[in-house]
């Protein structure tokens, strides 16, 4: 154990701490008041996490024995009652609890995997099925809206992604995924929706939700962008692309003093240019050089970009 | 010549990040020493990009050919590394992690290649044991918990005990860790150390000694097959007491992940399915997790369930992809068919599944 209590009284008598602020932090330093908010938030997780893959596994296994009926009933009664405490603490002008927070996460997921078989199953949308997916964006974003929550959004952007035809899991972790042209230019697509949505929260509604928009959007154009990258015919519009993004990630780091936006920029363009030059020269002695030199230059771009954020936030 | 931050700095530069100070502002500034760290986020990028420049400087070394070229290459990230600690005063900024342990195992690699070819049938433990101490030395040079576990594991490997043995060794590390992590330590870094050994080698205690093929039948198994899950069980109970007594976190966590083992282990004892289990256990988990929060809205003794610090941005974008991973993109594929042609699951914006 260790405890920087003395620090903290030397920083308050240097008057580099408000007296309630040195307050607060020497009583977690002493551990008088203990939280444990991090361990439950775990916890809430791993278990939307079970019972969600449960769920997935039941409707996918078991659709003989339980009958659809049954099943799409069950689902939407069990979605209610998780969404039930978060409408209860908005009736009342109550903070939501963070249990309550993963439960309507949880209500939001059953929604999205009952809607799923729903259609599935009686294929009301035809051809084309893949709507159901934007039926679900848009009931999930009103009830972020409605209810505050971000992480409804977030399932409610996940979902809006799904629709553009972006997959998620192990496979898409490489670049190589988005390689086709069209895939690309419908992650773009999705970006681009996504800020322009994020243009309308920022009128509408304070831009509460403002940095949710922009991750989610940044991520999936720079993904977007490497697979252009690593494909022999798109190498040079998705450089030019890729600096591009790379230049408007840093520039929105700066503005926002967002080290993330940074490292997205620095990160994303590094590993962009590397992919290039390796697949250009397989990595022969000048090939090696190169991506050596790209990867130090990044490192002190980045650097430096992180020196100058920590140094001016407030 | 400063080749790490005295204890001093090192609790200065702790205390910055933890009040999400920047340690080159006034009044941390005169008192960290000019050493420089990265918030989590960076410090993973240039670990990577670290690693990456270190591959590339074995390539070119490689490439040109010089007669013990992977030593040469080993010795020049080794350099790197030091001069950006000693010179530009890096701490636990990630590219000099890399570039250390990378010159470190590579020179290594190296020497187990002239010892391993020369011991025939403990080249393996050789290695392992070459590996651990590389991992050392990079994790005492650096002050990184993730070494010094890794080095551990390393030395454990080297052993190549049975695996029940491996397992109760890798427990007694565990409880010696909780253990150690009574004493006030000057160097917030040693605590870390301790954190991630209470963390980790439960979980590796578990994974060594558990069945590596199939669920062990519990109901007919013999008294020794318990030993897996009441090991588990055991730290758990311990860890859960140590958290709770001295208010530390990584017990907690490690009381969580040996509760999550014991569970697995234990699948087959109810007979029941995969779904009805995930379901079941989410369903216990999320109702304990309720009634804790619940009870310690108000503190008790101290202890709350209220966020008492802000989230770090990589957390808050952690949570939030947490949840996108969540999201169900597909109808259940067994009922719809029709959605798995050409190879994908995907219509999406109004096109064919064609993917």
């Amino acid at each position: 154990m260790h405890s920087l209590e003395a620090e903290l009284r030397e920083l308050s008598a240097g008057g580099a701490l408000e007296k309630a602020a040195a307050a607060g932090a020497i009583a977690l330093e002493r551990r008088t008041v203990f939280s444990l908010f991090e361990e439950l938030r775990a916890a809430l997780y791993a278990a939307v996490a079970l019972v969600i893959t449960g769920v997935g596994i039941l409707v996918k296994e078991h659709l003989d024995r339980i009958g659809p009926l049954t099943l799409i009933l069950a689902l939407a009664l069990a979605a209610v009652a998780c969404y039930v405490p978060a409408i209860r603490t908005r009736s009342r002008g109550t903070a939501r609890s963070t249990a309550a927070d993963y439960l309507l996460l949880l209500g939001a997921l059953l929604v999205s995997a009952d809607l799923g078989y729903v259609e599935s199953q009686f294929h009301w949308l035809g051809a084309n099925w893949s709507r159901h997916l934007l039926i679900l964006t848009a009931l999930h974003a009103y009830t972020a809206y409605v209810l505050a929550s971000r992480l409804v959004l977030s399932v409610a952007l996940a979902t809006l992604a799904g629709w553009f035809g972006i997959e998620r899991g192990p496979g898409t972790l490489t670049a190589w995924h988005y390689a086709t042209p069209g895939l690309g230019v419908r992650a773009l697509l999705c970006a681009g929706v996504m800020l322009v949505w994020r243009a309308i929260d920022q009128r509408m509604n304070t831009a509460r939700f403002r940095d949710l928009f922009e991750h989610f959007a940044a991520n999936l154009a720079f993904w977007a962008v490497l697979g252009w990258c690593s494909d022999e015919h798109l190498r040079v519009v998705g450089v030019l692309a890729l600096l591009v993004l790379a230049a408007a990630a840093i520039r929105k780091a700066l503005r926002s003093r967002t080290v993330a936006f940074a490292v997205y920029g620095v990160g994303y363009a590094a590993l962009g240019l590397s992919l290039v030059v390796v697949q250009v020269t397989h990595l022969t002695l000048p090939g090696a050089a190169l991506v050596l030199g790209v990867v130090l230059t990044a490192a002190t771009i980045l650097r430096r970009l992180h020196d100058l954020l920590k140094d001016t936030r407030p | 010549m400063n080749l790490r931050p005295t204890p001093s700095e090192e609790r200065w530069l702790a205390l910055a990040r933890r009040l999400r100070r920047s340690p080159r502002v006034a009044f941390f500034a005169e008192r960290t020493g000019g050493w420089r760290t990265a918030n989590l986020p960076s410090r993973c990028t240039f670990f990577a990009l670290g690693l990456v420049a270190a591959g590339m400087i074995a390539i070119i070394v490689d490439r040109l050919g010089p007669t013990g070229a992977v030593a040469i290459a080993g010795i020049v990230s080794l350099a790197i590394a030091e001069w950006l600690i000693v010179n530009r005063r890096h701490f636990g900024s990630g590219i000099e992690e890399a570039l250390e342990v990378a010159g470190l195992t590579t020179l290594a690699y190296e020497c187990w290649r002239h010892l391993g070819s020369t011991r025939v049938g403990t080249s393996e433990s050789i290695a392992a044991c070459l590996l651990g101490a590389a991992l050392v030395i990079a994790g005492m040079r650096l002050l990184n918990p993730l070494f010094t576990t890794l080095a551990v594991l390393a030395f454990l490997l080297a052993l190549k005990a049975s695996a029940l043995a491996e397992g109760l060794l890798c427990y007694s590390v565990g409880i010696g860790a909780l253990a150690a992590g009574a004493y006030r330590f000057r160097r917030p870094s040693h605590d870390l150390m301790l954190d991630y050994l209470v963390v980790v080698m439960p979980v590796a205690g578990y994974l060594w000694s558990a069945s590596r093929t199939v669920a062990t039948d519990y109901l007919n198994a013999g008294p020794a097959a318990w030993l897996v899950p009441v090991c588990s069980l055991v730290f758990a109970a311990a860890a859960l007491t140590t958290g709770l007594r001295r208010r530390t976190h990584a017990p907690l966590v490690a009381f969580m992940l040996c509760v999550a083992c014991a569970a697995y282990e234990l699948r087959r004892l109810t007979g029941f399915s995969l779904e009805t289990r995930l379901i079941a256990w989410g369903c216990v988990l999320l109702l304990v997790s309720m009634t804790i929060e619940r009870k310690l809205s108000v503190a008790r003794r101290g202890i709350t369930s209220r966020q008492l610090r802000d989230d770090e941005e990589s957390v808050g974008i952690l949570g939030l992809a947490g949840s996108a991973t969540l999201t169900p993109d597909s109808p259940p594929s067994k009922a719809a068919p029709s959605f798995e042609g050409g190879g994908g699951r995907f219509g999406g914006g109004g096109a064919g599944s064609e993917y």
